[in-house]
């Protein structure tokens, strides 16, 4: 039974790295008919699959299009170990607004956050691209989210970051959200002067200043 | 008296020049800035729709600025407007951008023959524009701009599902690149016939940064080669810009078929002029540098970059901000116009 596990999550890792959403998904099946348990499938199969997809890219060995088909294979396999999840041991996760403010529609990099922030268990809505600021703050709320991601590659939409921040002050609900931006032209300086929590250059440390962020509030919360 | 124009296609042609040129292409890299549109007077959404209009905006930014070029079209949405794509035009403050592509999958795009494309969109308009540009300032050199052929497919096909098949379905993405650099070749012959002195040809999404430098090798270098050897054959000169570092082993700019290229960073340019030596530089400024300034310190780094014959063209390495100041880039132009002699 444990040989068999350790194998299956095993191919669940490689199939993510040979980016071969067929077996990824075939594994998932093999998993679900053995009556292992998802979560675990997800937390030792999946994740490690994903955590090796974003350390190839981080050496520069896989790009844009492999870290997405990658992305897809992970997905694929969700999709068959989700139903079989049980509500046990694993709390909510901390929820995450994220999209490419307003006069902008390079969407790549935020694209690649969403991914390596869904890699590491958080529940993130996507507002997409050309997004006004007004629509983060009503869908942050709605949903009661712990972040609002802000993603731009222009610097002729880099005010629409800081009218974010504006309306969450002006609603007298800011210290509710942690506000972080991230793209080619900004900077932490930046970030200070809009009064963003945290800005991140590229989306492995965005994952990593989320953590961070919220590390406090779930400390309090375990 | 070298004209500007004559100045920019001695240094194109790798000839001797009095200094180098300080220029703006246009499309990807426009001089057009929300000061400029506010301090002319003119509309920038207007300018997008209509011919004079167009060439108004160009030679105001070109007027302004001090940057001895004009180009055509003021945004980097003409081409997949034309292949079918939903863009919104913008106003004064933010460019023309994609809304919606045209397609969902490389699969699913099909292009209408080139007669028609050539007569989609705005092609046309850019086209009168440099006709009109042609006739209004013969003194500067009229540069047409076209958006490299990887760009323009992630442009009308969903990117993310384009960066995908890019590997999964490789012979579609082989198809419709060849198609999208047919249509490039017609635009850019188009613009030749209509009076353009040069083409720059902008590669973003398809630099080696983002795709990665085996299918940068296999698709973003080909398919430009394809379009800028069928556009030197048909008599102008052609800059390529790459928005990527372009690292050693990346394959480009070795293996371009160009007469310039021009880089986003500094060090590409360091690193990879002196290996082709018969193919100009074009860049130097960094749009970060222009967008905060100081104007001085930006003065003082122009000068500089000159003194040391880096660049054989001045120009900003990458799009600048629409709400970059005037100031700054005057800064940037005026440092360039110094006789080298004075620099020294």
């Amino acid at each position: 039974m444990s040989e068999l596990q350790d194998k299956l999550f095993q191919d669940l890792a490689e199939s993510i790295v040979d980016l071969d959403e067929d077996k990824t998904r075939a594994t998932a099946e093999q998993v679900v008919a053995a009556g292992i348990d998802a979560f675990e499938a997800i937390d030792k199969g999946l994740t490690p699959g994903m955590e090796k997809v974003s350390k190839l890219f981080d050496e520069q060995e896989y790009f844009v299009p492999e870290l997405l088909v990658a992305a897809d294979a992970m997905y694929g396999g969700l999709e068959v170990l989700r139903p079989h999840l049980t509500d046990e041991n694993h709390g909510t996760p901390a929820k995450v607004v994220i999209g490419v403010v307003e006069g902008d529609t390079h969407d790549i990099g935020k694209n690649l956050v969403r991914i390596i922030l869904e890699t590491k268990g958080y529940d993130v809505y996507d507002l997409g691209r050309d997004v006004p600021p007004r629509t983060f703050v009503e869908k942050a709320k709605e949903l009661g989210a712990d972040v609002i991601a802000l993603s731009t590659l222009m610097t002729t939409t880099m005010a629409g970051m800081g009218e974010v921040v504006e309306l969450l002050k002006a609603e007298g609900i800011r210290e509710r959200f942690k506000v972080i931006v991230g793209g080619a032209p900004l900077s932490q300086g930046f970030a200070n002067k809009i009064g963003a929590d945290g800005y991140s250059a590229n989306a492995k440390s965005a994952a990593e200043l989320i953590k961070r962020l919220l590390a406090p509030q779930s400390a309090a919360v375990a | 008296m070298t004209t500007p124009r004559e100045r920019l296609l001695q240094a194109l042609g790798g000839r001797g020049v009095d200094r180098p040129p300080v220029i703006c292409t246009g499309g990807s890299m426009g001089a057009v800035t929300t000061e400029v549109l506010t301090l002319s007077g003119l509309d920038f959404r207007a300018a997008h729709l209509d011919p004079q209009a167009m060439a108004e905006v160009a030679l105001a930014a070109a007027r302004l600025t001090g940057f001895e070029s004009v180009g055509v079209p003021l945004c980097t949405a003409v081409e997949a407007e034309a292949l079918g794509s939903a863009i919104d035009l913008g106003d004064n403050r933010v460019e023309p951008r994609i809304v919606k592509e045209a397609f969902a999958s490389i699969e699913d795009a099909r292009l209408p023959p080139l007669e028609r494309l050539l007569r989609a969109g705005r092609v046309r308009t850019v086209a009168l524009a440099a006709r009109h540009l042609r006739g209004q300032a013969p003194e500067l050199p009229v540069i047409g701009n076209l958006i490299g052929p990887v760009s323009v497919a992630a442009a009308i096909v969903d990117p993310l599902t384009f960066m995908k098949q890019l590997r999964t379905r490789r012979e579609a993405a082989h198809r419709l690149l060849g198609e999208v650099s047919q249509f490039l070749v017609g635009f850019g012959r188009l613009l030749i016939e209509f009076g353009v002195d040069a083409l720059a040809i902008h590669e973003d999404t398809g630099g080696s940064k983002i795709i990665g430098p085996r299918l940068y090798a296999q698709f973003t270098v080909p398919y430009l080669n394809l379009v800028t050897s069928s556009l030197r054959a048909a008599g102008v000169p052609v800059i390529v810009h790459i928005c990527s570092n372009l690292a050693p082993g990346s394959g480009g700019p070795l293996g371009f078929e160009c007469d310039a290229f021009s880089a986003e960073n500094i060090t590409s340019i360091k690193v990879l002029g002196p290996q082709r030596p018969g193919l100009a530089t074009v860049g130097g400024a960094s749009p970060f540098m222009l967008d905060h300034g100081p104007a001085r310190r930006i003065g003082q780094f122009t000068t500089g970059l000159l003194r040391r014959g880096i660049v054989d063209i001045v120009a900003p390495g990458c799009g600048l901000g629409m709400s970059t100041p005037l100031e700054n880039i005057r800064a940037l132009t005026q440092a360039a116009k110094q006789p080298v002699a004075a620099q020294v």
